[in-house]
């Protein structure tokens, strides 16, 4: 079960991850095969962090975070599927890992939107400061903007643990959808890889090397 | 040419240029907050010019964050040769499209998805955690010396600073890593449909196969608004109902 230990770096972990995602440093510590794969490592489960990491980062991969877009955070998500996949007692856990996943991306994602109407409240608020250039509200308005952030992500990882470690128990009964949720995360993240991945490529040669890539990692499949 | 004073704490505060981004001003207070350091070295002694430039960098800006750093360093040198404020503006918001075009194919359509479809594929061929640390090293060691090599270009050709990236290796360095982006996705499709179904019977396989045509099938008639996410959420329901109401 979760020790205070494990809690404690799991929503220190959630909440840099977090921060990551658009305000600080951008690290690509929020991608969710670094965040699962550290998840697992502190958790003491590399192996459950590298299974639920690499299928969520399919579901990251159709994701293009330009702009005003709308994106899920997958960073403390991440975090949260890793420490359920790893504690469930399910045989085959990795597909419950990844639907937790999937959540708390969505709820993290809708959680950015609103730190964002804040941010710019407050940029509202101070603009005859801004235009008279005053640094002091500059720095104040960047502070303020992280610590609002770093506040969403950990309670996105904080709800997040305290939801998984209420339903635990009552997901023991449904152990035997291990199979099947794990065939249906599969699925979707092959979804994911190969719409994101033709998106990006587009058509003309971007297109004929998605192709051949294809190609290569099958012949690889089939010799690994 | 006067030397770039306050660099490094420039390019410091642009590994957090969208703290507070906002929709109203975008990556605005970010640029503004980062360029400060600049502005004030060159401005010393004079605190109304200062204040002025300050001022005119805290206005809307957007592009891509990896390469704000151009725009960070032509805008400070506009202003340290006098360039009118209206021209400085006009460079301002004419960055923002070609920042943003170039800065987002090099990284969010190129080098990111390129390196964690890597990993991916790694990972899915049992070499462990290396190609997660692989990915993280690469894109931060290629991200970090970018910025630094983007704010003195930026300094040096200031509000030719469009012209001067045009004629650098990045726009054919941001096709080049979407040509990666898209063999390395590629390479990744089939690895991860091994690893994780290599020991599952033909019915599975089957199924599986089926849930992958009919979501994208479902996609191609809903369009792109209709994500992967809500899909898998939606067919994961429905497995849990199912298993709930078995006997």
């Amino acid at each position: 079960m979760l020790e205070p230990v494990v809690v404690g770096t799991l929503l220190l972990w959630g909440t840099i991850v977090g921060v990551d995602l658009v305000s600080f440093p951008q690290a690509m510590l929020n991608r969710p095969i670094v965040a699962a794969s550290v998840a697992g490592f502190l958790i003491g489960d590399l192996e459950a962090g590298l299974r639920i990491g690499m299928l969520l980062e399919c579901f990251a991969l159709d994701v293009i975070p330009i702009g005003a877009t709308r994106y899920p955070d997958y960073g403390p998500a991440s975090v949260i599927g890793t420490a359920v996949g790893s504690f469930a007692g399910w045989q085959d856990p990795t597909g419950l890992g990844v639907m937790v996943g999937l959540l708390l991306a969505f709820a993290g994602g809708r959680a950015m939107e609103f730190v964002r109407r804040l941010n710019g409240r407050l940029a509202r608020d101070a603009a005859p400061a801004l235009a008279s250039g005053d640094p002091a509200v500059l720095a104040r308005l960047q502070r303020t903007g992280l610590a609002a952030d770093a506040l969403r992500s950990l309670l996105v990882t904080a709800v997040g643990l305290m939801l998984a470690w209420l339903l635990l128990p009552w997901l023991g009964a449904l152990g035997d959808a291990g199979r099947a949720l794990r065939l249906v995360a599969v699925a979707g993240a092959l979804v994911a890889a190969i719409t994101g991945a033709a998106r990006r490529a587009g058509g003309g040669a971007p297109r004929m090397l998605l192709g051949l890539g294809i190609v290569a990692g099958g012949i690889l499949a089939w010799l690994a | 040419m006067a030397r770039l004073k306050g660099g490094t704490r420039a390019l410091i505060r642009l590994l957090g240029v969208q703290a507070s981004w906002n929709y109203e001003r975008m990556q605005g207070t970010g640029v503004g907050h980062a360029a400060e350091p600049v502005l004030r070295a060159a401005f010393e002694g004079d605190t109304a010019r200062y204040r002025e430039t300050l001022g005119r960098a805290s206005a809307f800006f957007n592009a891509n964050p990896y390469v704000a750093a151009a725009a960070v360093g032509a805008e400070a040198r506009a202003e340290v040769d006098g360039v009118p404020a209206q021209q400085v503006d006009r460079l301002r918001t004419a960055l923002c499209g070609p920042l943003g075009s170039l800065g987002d194919r090099l990284f969010w359509t190129g080098l990111v998805p390129a390196l964690a479809s890597a990993a991916i594929a790694g990972v899915a061929l049992g070499l462990g955690w290396w190609p997660v640390l692989g990915f993280l090293v690469v894109h931060n060691a290629i991200r970090l010396a970018i910025g630094p090599w983007l704010l003195g270009l930026g300094w040096e050709h200031g509000v030719l600073v469009g012209g001067a990236i045009l004629r650098s290796p990045l726009p054919r360095a941001s096709v080049l890593a979407g040509h990666l982006a898209a063999v390395l996705g590629g390479l990744a499709i089939p690895l991860i449909a091994r690893r994780f179904l290599v020991d599952t019977g033909p019915l599975d396989l089957v199924g599986t196969g089926a849930l992958v045509a009919g979501a994208l099938a479902v996609r191609k008639v809903a369009g792109q608004r209709l994500s992967a996410l809500p899909l898998t959420l939606t067919a994961a329901l429905a497995v849990l109902l199912w298993q709930w109401g078995r006997p």
